[in-house]
């Protein structure tokens, strides 16, 4: 299969400080990524490249065989690569929701039948159809961050980033957001790429990849990377905690499969008696 | 030091009323750590904000050591300085030129001497496990962990007995999250106490005497983390999920395995489960 974006040896410097370090990395369609690591890893750095936001210093990254420094394809580039931040309230423009969600396809030129068309398809997506009328200011931080990603949707992206997209929420808020992510991925096959603390976040990408001062010290799926302790603990990572409770009883030498899931865990455990 | 709470009520007031707090009774005092949870718009920032005399209660009262608020029998700028209260990402509210003023500020506003002020910002930086070589520089040269460390020593400094923090991990990595709490338990003596706002059930769990939990403006529950998290479906009801290791504990339960509940660390509850794995009927045939 063809990747959809190929990042070629990167670096990138602010300054004195290289946040990124010889970084390659290739990103597929439909897939779900996360990329995992400290503080200071060079995580968002990597996310700001992948549409151009930020430009590497050495090496070059393509979308589509487009390369981001490119400056005449820039446009071309971020409408198909779309990104979504931390903060849901520095991410909505408009008085109502769906001016909000039309407010990219109507920079792209989209006649206003095939606008209205995509603001509907883009809020059912998220969830947030019924409240289309609302006022950002009266919604909950999750429903910010999925009116955010529906914006991004409306101008049909081939690949979503979203840079620790639940950080500032609340448990709700995160269960919204992370249905919404899984949802595009899953049922529309759209390819995520998902920058996170949240280790149980992780659990849902089909690759992790972890940063390390500016270099991918790992990647591979979340199982194989969750069972490497070491490696965790040296990244500053967490192991999920019910898949860390299935390794301690494997270590007092009860034959369970592992999982990250409550339920497969009790189940793996009545088996055994 | 007690605070305590008595039937406050309080409505933020416009064109929409909003009632935040309802009848709230609650007791704080040094040498505990509460931990108080509850889903966004339940009132906990406005309850914070009570118990250090932020906001005056509109109905009830806030005695501290039985001394009133309201009437005025024991004044505010000393409250604050006794209680210290930490907002959500602290490190917003960094604004000196360098790390030490930054941690100075709250000293000399006290009314503190300088060799004091020297001395405080020296330790509770340390504490903080801010090195030396940095405290010249700019907090906006930091780290995101190392500005929210910076932040609260700004407020530890002030060497307040009841500490009251909202989300203090909120946005950090896993390792920052652990540094956070550890610097804060280390903190925390018989005559101090903290009142912790966290949606991190399995952060808070392990470390809290006791857990306080809001609903629609409302105390629903006050009880030990053990009684409060083995009420599952009553927490589901307000929007809160119970610590993922308790889950499994209590499924086992009721599986029949005789096993204790109420752990929350990974460790524990895999000696626990182990233990009890033995004790089932057949469990030795596995050669364990």
């Amino acid at each position: 299969m063809q990747p959809v974006i190929e990042i070629k040896n990167i670096y990138h410097q602010y300054g004195s400080t290289e946040a990124l370090r010889g970084v390659s990395l290739e990103i597929y369609p439909g897939e779900l990524l996360a990329i995992v690591g400290a503080n200071g890893s060079g995580k968002s750095t990597l996310a700001r490249h992948l549409n151009g936001l930020l430009l590497p210093s050495k090496g070059e990254v393509l979308v589509k065989k487009l390369a981001t420094h490119n400056l005449d394809d820039i446009w071309k580039i971020r409408s198909i690569v779309g990104m979504v931040f931390q903060n849901p309230d520095n991410q909505l423009v408009a008085t109502t929701i769906e001016e909000d969600v039309a407010f990219g396809p109507e920079n792209l030129g989209i006649p206003s039948k095939e606008i209205r068309t995509r603001v509907d398809e883009a809020l059912k997506w998220v969830n947030m159809y019924e409240l289309r009328m609302r006022s950002p200011h009266q919604l909950s931080g999750g429903q910010k961050q999925r009116v955010a990603i529906a914006s991004v949707l409306a101008m049909h992206p081939e690949v979503l980033v979203l840079d620790e997209p639940t950080a500032m929420l609340d448990p709700i808020g995160r269960r919204e957001v992370l249905e919404a992510i899984t949802y595009l991925n899953k049922e529309l096959k759209m390819a995520v790429v998902l920058i996170t603390h949240h280790m149980d976040e992780v659990v849902y990408a089909d690759r992790v990849v972890a940063m390390q001062e500016g270099q991918i010290a790992a990647l591979a799926s979340p199982r194989e990377l969750f069972c490497q302790l070491d490696l965790i603990r040296n990244l500053g990572l967490d192991v999920p905690q019910v898949f860390a409770l299935g390794n301690s009883l494997r270590e007092y030498g009860l034959e369970i499969d592992l999982s990250f899931s409550p339920e497969e865990l009790v189940n793996a455990l009545c088996k055994l008696s | 030091m007690q605070i305590e709470l008595k039937n406050i009520s309080y409505t933020y007031e416009g064109p929409l009323p909003v009632a935040a707090l309802h009848q709230v009774n609650l007791k704080v005092k040094t040498g505990e750590i509460i931990g108080l949870i509850g889903h966004t718009g339940s009132g906990k920032s406005t309850l914070l904000q009570h118990l250090n005399g932020l906001i005056k209660p509109q109905e009830g009262e806030v005695l501290v050591d039985n001394l009133s608020v309201k009437k005025g029998e024991i004044p505010l700028t000393k409250l604050r300085f006794r209680v210290g209260l930490v907002f959500q990402y602290p490190e917003h509210q960094l604004f000196e030129e360098t790390i030490s003023k930054e941690v100075a500020f709250g000293l000399r506003n006290m009314g503190l001497k300088e060799d004091e002020i020297a001395k405080r910002v020296q330790k509770s930086l340390l504490d903080a496990g801010i090195e030396e070589e940095l405290f010249e520089r700019s907090p906006f040269e930091l780290s995101g962990g190392q500005k929210r460390r910076v932040a609260l020593a700004s407020i530890l400094a002030m060497d307040p007995e009841i500490l009251v923090l909202d989300e203090p991990t909120a946005g950090l990595d896993p390792r920052g999250r652990k540094e956070i709490l550890q610097y804060l338990l280390k903190w925390q003596t018989p005559n101090k106490g903290i009142v912790l706002v966290s949606h991190n059930m399995d952060e808070i769990a392990p470390i809290a005497d006791r857990i306080v939990v809001l609903h629609q403006g409302r105390i629903v529950m006050d009880d030990t983390p053990k009684a409060v998290f083995s009420k599952a479906q009553e927490l589901k009801e307000v929007g809160i999920m119970v610590p993922q290791v308790s889950l499994v504990l209590d499924a086992l339960k009721q599986q029949g395995w005789s096993i204790d509940t109420g752990i929350f660390t990974v460790k524990e509850a895999a000696e626990a489960i182990y233990g009890a794995y033995k004790k089932l009927p057949g469990g030795e045939r596995h050669g364990l």
